[in-house]
């Protein structure tokens, strides 16, 4: 374990809490809209299980990863899987928010805005986490 | 690689992939609704080839206009003179009335910076270029005072109308709504301003606003003191009532009174600027010293002009207005209708649905456990009013306490004008052969000033023992025609003359004969100036007089009658379509539905007033009738054949539009059954599944995408904006910043009593809709004023649905004469706004046929309106969207409606968020096209839904099909093509657009890539050695 913490740089650790807010995110989605019928026949919003999928798959990509010595690139992994999250969450979600925009009496709610909160901050993580630094080598560099 | 270039290539990397997942998503997105796109925003998709004759006119709708300019001013100076001929002169003491001209005059209260041009909602017109008060009345000729103008302006922060917070005004923006007048001691206070008042003081000019709107029904406080609907809301007053005075109007009505007693103002006036009628029993009120009133609703873009010229006589402007609505002394308290106006819950435990049903509560849902009951029966506005007090002076049984002038402030037709005229020479002819009588009477100016004279005729019908013991109930007094007057010099006179249909003497039997019935017996016709003074002309008749009870005394010599033979047989079909007339709506009576132990509704009663008179029932429901309201709108399958489709043949729609002699192709012709084999099943699907403000463009039988949006007091939208618009071929309004007129109220508009000036708002309208590029118009609204507090007064004309029903169906002749065809809504009776998604409404089929069916039929029988928009809300158990024995056995087989049947606004929550709705049964139940568009994701899965073992709705489907391809063959849509042209499919730029923009995202991406891993490995830029 101590060596796998060994001569890590900062960008590691961000992809750490990247992948916890990425689990996170995963089950916050799916206990959001798991349980909805396919939205084309009901205007709630319903999941992309592609999309709930990519979110965690890239975590058990890049723990793998980070024990050969493709470690150092797993942060394009990361984002290229978030990403693919991100859009597959759009695409689901484009039409709730279609109708909730124009809908006469339509009410917002809260599990919208946090769900929409949790994928925007693992986006925008994901993408700094690119350019932190892996090791503490590349910091000497 | 160096650090810097290396996060350089990483950040263009991440930025370009980010870029293009972003771009291929909105791709997606965007072609999956590209019809939506592409008829909302006006792109073509199609090319014309003209393939016919060059010389051949296809022009088939012109305006007599060359320019855009020319049509706004037209519609300016037609609002102003709707204005002019519809507002009603309330009072007018000691000639307060006309102003002399150069008069130096007040304008009082906030609400004169800030009138109520339009009503809020989806029907709100725009306010880009609306004549103010000051501009007006000085058009007019008077003297405003500018101290106190800007003393308003200055502080229009502080004394706006206060915005109301609701969620139901997340998408119909609050609009300021609530009344916060400057209260008189902050005029006082500056003692600039106040001074002005005086040097100002020919006429203090005070104007009361009000606001409505879609979904926005008006608070009020109901009998026990409870607040109303509307929660979370400042009242008005202590008594919640908004259409009572404010305690700070009431300050500045008791300041211009002390001053006009100082003798510092000469006169007090006030204008009322609301849709919605105002309790006015304060103007007799001596403290607040009103010495004339005049309703002139909302007033549109530029009424105020019409309001200026009828304050100063100019130009013989003089006021012939009559009021639409009764208006009650107090409502809560006299209005029968309050009684069951608002938020109704079924008792027993069914407002619990969401437990019951296990999905979500929300609003929709919620109005599913929600009812109304018109316990009033057909006894609304004047039919109530003036009823009992025939009754009382007859000395009926069981009428109970009723003091008439306790209760009434003006009757229904009411108006004062600048001069006077005397009735006379009252003739009734009757034509038994084609069932019409002819009224007429000569009327005099005995005034001194030239004005116009609205001459309303009414019947009073015998209301017989079979009526009572069948349960038919007979309001002693009908509108059943009317006519306006040429301008008539003092001492001239001119006879008016009208004509009405026997056909409206009859009254539904649902209980014995179960159709209409003409009862046996003397039927009463009179000429009167209002509804009172028309029942005062009946009792007269009947040889009573003021002393026997009566207001004051009647002119029976106005009075003729028509002895008419019972018949149950006469009117027991439809005259034009020829079908059986029956019992259509027996659900809609709660007393047919209700549970077996549950109380029923007891509907108020000629036979018995005081017994009958309506309180709130408290109604229950039972899981069956809860199974019937909730039942998923699913199609039952079946084994009938499927339509043809796709059949070889290349007729285009131009050629549907006349034979070759140029006669029209009958709808019902062999020629429309082959044109229609052409179509194929996905076309049919395209049809049915979008109608959001527009139809379905078929472009292969050249039917282009037509448009078809709001709203019922003007054109909504820019005039630059419809793509099909002659503005828009003329590249006259490029902005879109160029509105249509906004019109006066329809209050005001049928407050005019005028054929000629529905016409006129007709005409303009449709040359409105050449000019913007309407082929359809959602609008105008038959349903009634129930109650004054409804939030949509400014869109419906009157409590009376034969002054609506007949000024409407001159109106629609005008507007469908330009190529535009209506959509009459609300299909039927959403009446009020509360819980109007779903509420189950209770009435009468009698109530329901001779009050809120009757308006949407004449606008049919003398306008032929081609379409309706439906309600969201039921009778009894059953919406209006799905309702077949509305849509199919009523407006098709009794009324023959020949056109589309339209939901209202479906994105939201697909009507209905319980029960999940499906299209293809609202389809089966009678309706056409949704208000909405499905994605092609949804397409495709109706399509696939229904493609084998539905045949009985594939018939329906290819009928609203037929129905949709009808309609706009004979609109303007079809202006410039020509018999021998056909359409080819064309890409819309905006994809264009897009494909490139994927495409170069993509290679920018890659290229990043590849410059990041050619120097992350030293290729390039070579590693320094």
């Amino acid at each position: 374990m101590k060596k796998l913490f060994q001569n890590r740089g900062i960008g590691f650790f961000s992809e750490l809490v990247l992948a916890i807010l990425s689990i996170v995110t995963a089950i916050v989605y799916a206990v959001s809209y798991g349980n909805f019928v396919n939205q084309a026949t009901n205007n709630k919003p319903s999941i992309s299980w592609v999309g709930f999928v990519f979110l965690l798959l890239w975590v058990v990509i890049a723990v793998a990863g980070k024990f050969t010595k493709f470690g150092k690139y797993t942060p394009y992994v990361d984002i290229v899987f978030i990403e693919l999250a991100l859009f597959f969450f759009i695409y689901r979600i484009y039409y709730y928010v279609s109708v909730m925009s124009l809908g006469i009496d339509a009410k917002w709610n809260f599990t919208f805005f946090f769900n929409v909160i949790l994928f925007v901050l693992l986006t925008v993580l994901a993408i700094v986490n690119c350019f932190l630094p892996q090791e503490k080598k590349e910091i000497k560099e | 690689m160096k650090k810097g270039l290396k996060n350089l290539y990483k950040g263009l990397v991440v930025s370009f992939a980010t870029l293009t997942g972003i771009a291929f998503t909105g791709t997606i997105i965007a072609n999956e609704n590209a019809s939506i796109i592409n008829t909302q925003l006006g792109f073509e998709t199609t090319q014309q080839i003209h393939g016919g004759s060059k010389s051949f006119d296809s022009q088939y709708f012109k305006s007599k206009y060359d320019k855009l300019s020319d049509v706004v001013e037209a519609g300016k100076k037609t609002v102003a003179k709707v204005e002019e001929e519809g507002a009603v002169l309330l009072k007018n003491e000691n000639n307060a009335l006309p102003l002399a001209d150069k008069a130096k005059v007040s304008l009082v209260g906030v609400s004169s910076i800030d009138p109520v041009f339009s009503g809020t909602g989806s029907g709100e017109t725009s306010s880009s270029s609306f004549a103010s008060m000051k501009d007006s009345f000085k058009e007019a000729g008077l003297d405003v005072n500018e101290t106190l103008w800007n003393f308003y302006l200055n502080h229009a922060d502080q004394y706006k109308r206060v915005s109301r917070e609701l969620p139901s005004e997340e998408y119909f923006k609050p609009t300021e709504f609530l009344p916060n007048d400057a209260p008189f001691a902050d005029l006082q206070a500056d003692g600039t301003v106040y001074s002005s008042l005086e040097t100002y003081g020919d006429a203090a000019i005070f104007t009361i606003s009000r606001v409505g709107g879609e979904a926005n029904d008006l608070p009020w406080t109901n009998k026990d003191g409870a607040p109303g609907k509307i929660l979370g809301v400042t009242y008005c007053n202590d008594e919640g009532d908004y259409l009572d005075l404010t305690d700070n109007e009431v300050t500045i009505l008791k300041g211009l009174k002390q001053m006009k007693d100082e003798g510092k103002i000469k006169k007090v006036v006030v204008l009322f600027n609301s849709a919605n009628a105002f309790e006015t029993d304060f103007l007799d009120d001596e403290q607040y010293g009103v010495d004339a009133a005049m309703w002139i609703g909302t007033t549109g873009t530029s009424g105020l002009l019409g309001v200026g010229r009828l304050l100063t006589n100019k130009d013989g402007a003089n006021p012939s207005g009559r009021l639409s609505d009764t208006y009650f002394t107090d409502n809560i308290t006299y209005n029968p209708v309050l009684a069951n106006f608002g938020d109704y819950t079924f008792t027993n435990g069914y407002p619990t649905l969401a437990a019951k049903l296990g999905q979500q509560a929300g609003r929709y849902m919620g109005n599913y456990a929600k009812y109304l009951v018109y316990a009033e029966g057909v006894y609304l506005g004047y039919r109530y009013t003036e009823t009992r007090y025939y009754d009382s002076v007859m000395g009926v049984a069981n009428v109970g306490d009723y003091d008439y002038e306790s209760v009434v402030d003006y009757p229904f037709g009411y108006g004062l004008s600048y001069t006077t005229f005397s009735y006379s020479d009252f003739s009734l002819t009757y034509d038994a052969q084609s069932d019409v009588f002819t009224a007429s009477v000569k009327v005099t100016n005995t005034g001194s000033k030239a004005g116009k004279e609205v001459v309303q005729f009414y019947a009073n019908r015998p209301y017989t023992d079979y009526d009572k013991e069948n349960g038919i109930e007979k309001s002693a007094v009908d509108l059943v025609a009317y006519g306006k007057s040429n301008v008539i010099e003092p001492e001239k006179s001119e006879v008016v003359t009208a004509t009405f249909n026997g056909r409206q003497l009859a009254s539904y039997d649902e209980n014995r004969a179960k159709t209409y019935i003409l009862d046996g017996g003397d039927y009463y016709f009179t000429a009167g100036k209002d509804a009172h003074d028309a029942t005062n002309n009946f009792l007269a008749n009947q040889g009573k007089t003021a002393g026997s009870g009566m207001t004051q005394d009647g002119d029976a010599s106005l009075v003729k009658s028509q002895a008419l033979q019972f018949s149950d047989t006469k009117y027991a079909k439809s005259d034009l379509t020829e079908k059986e007339i029956t019992n259509l709506f027996e659900d809609g009576d709660y007393n047919h539905v209700k549970p077996a132990d549950a109380e029923g509704v007891t509907y108020m009663s000629r036979k018995d007033w005081e017994g009958t008179y309506p309180s709130n029932p408290h109604l229950s429901m039972d899981d069956k009738m809860l199974e019937k309201e909730m039942a998923p709108l699913t199609v039952p399958q079946d084994s009938e054949a499927y339509p043809t489709y796709g059949k070889e043949g290349k007729t285009q729609l131009i050629e549907m539009k006349q034979d070759k002699e140029g006669n029209p192709i009958p709808y019902d012709s062999q020629a429309w059954e082959d044109f229609l084999d052409q179509l194929t099943w996905d076309e049919t699907v395209g049809l049915v599944t979008h109608g959001l403000r527009s139809t379905y463009a078929v472009s292969r039988i050249g039917k282009l995408a037509t448009r078809d949006t709001n709203g019922p007091i003007g054109l909504t939208q820019p005039f630059g904006e419809g793509v099909n618009g002659l503005a828009n071929k003329k590249k006259q309004d490029l902005e879109k910043k160029i509105y249509p007129a906004s019109y006066p109220c329809a209050g005001i508009m049928a407050a005019t009593f005028s054929d000629k000036i529905a016409e006129e708002i007709g005409d303009m309208m449709g040359e409105e809709a050449l000019w913007a590029g309407y082929s359809g118009l959602y609008g105008p609204c038959s349903n009634l004023h129930r109650s004054p507090y409804e939030g949509r007064c400014f869109e419906y004309y009157s409590e009376d649905a034969t002054l609506s029903g007949l000024f409407l169906g001159h109106q629609v002749e005008k507007i469908q004469e330009h190529g535009c065809y209506v959509y009459n809504k609300h299909f039927a009776m959403n009446d009020q706004e509360t819980n109007r998604g779903g509420v189950c409404t209770f009435a009468t089929e009698q109530n329901i046929r001779e009050n809120y069916l009757r308006s949407f039929e004449y606008t049919i029988r003398i306008g032929d309106a081609k379409c309706v928009m439906t309600s969201m809300s039921r009778i009894g158990l059953t919406a209006g969207y799905a309702s077949k024995v509305l849509s199919e056995d009523f407006l098709r087989g009794e009324l023959g409606m020949s056109g589309i049947s339209v939901t209202d606004f479906w994105g939201s929550a697909k009507v209905s968020s319980v029960v999940p709705v499906d299209l293809g049964a609202v389809i089966y139940n009678g309706e056409n096209i949704p208000d909405g568009n499905l994605s092609d994701a949804e397409v495709a899965a109706f399509s696939e839904a229904y493609k084998t073992g539905y045949g009985k709705l594939a018939k329906r489907m290819r009928e609203s099909a037929h129905r949709i391809l009808y309609t706009v063959v004979h609109s303007n849509a079809m202006n410039g093509i020509a018999p021998g042209d056909y359409f080819t499919d064309a890409m819309p730029s905006w994809q264009v657009a897009l494909t490139v923009a994927d495409i170069t995202l993509s290679v920018l991406t890659v290229a990043a890539a590849v410059m990041l891993v050619l120097g992350l490995t030293g290729v390039f830029p070579k590693k320094e050695a």
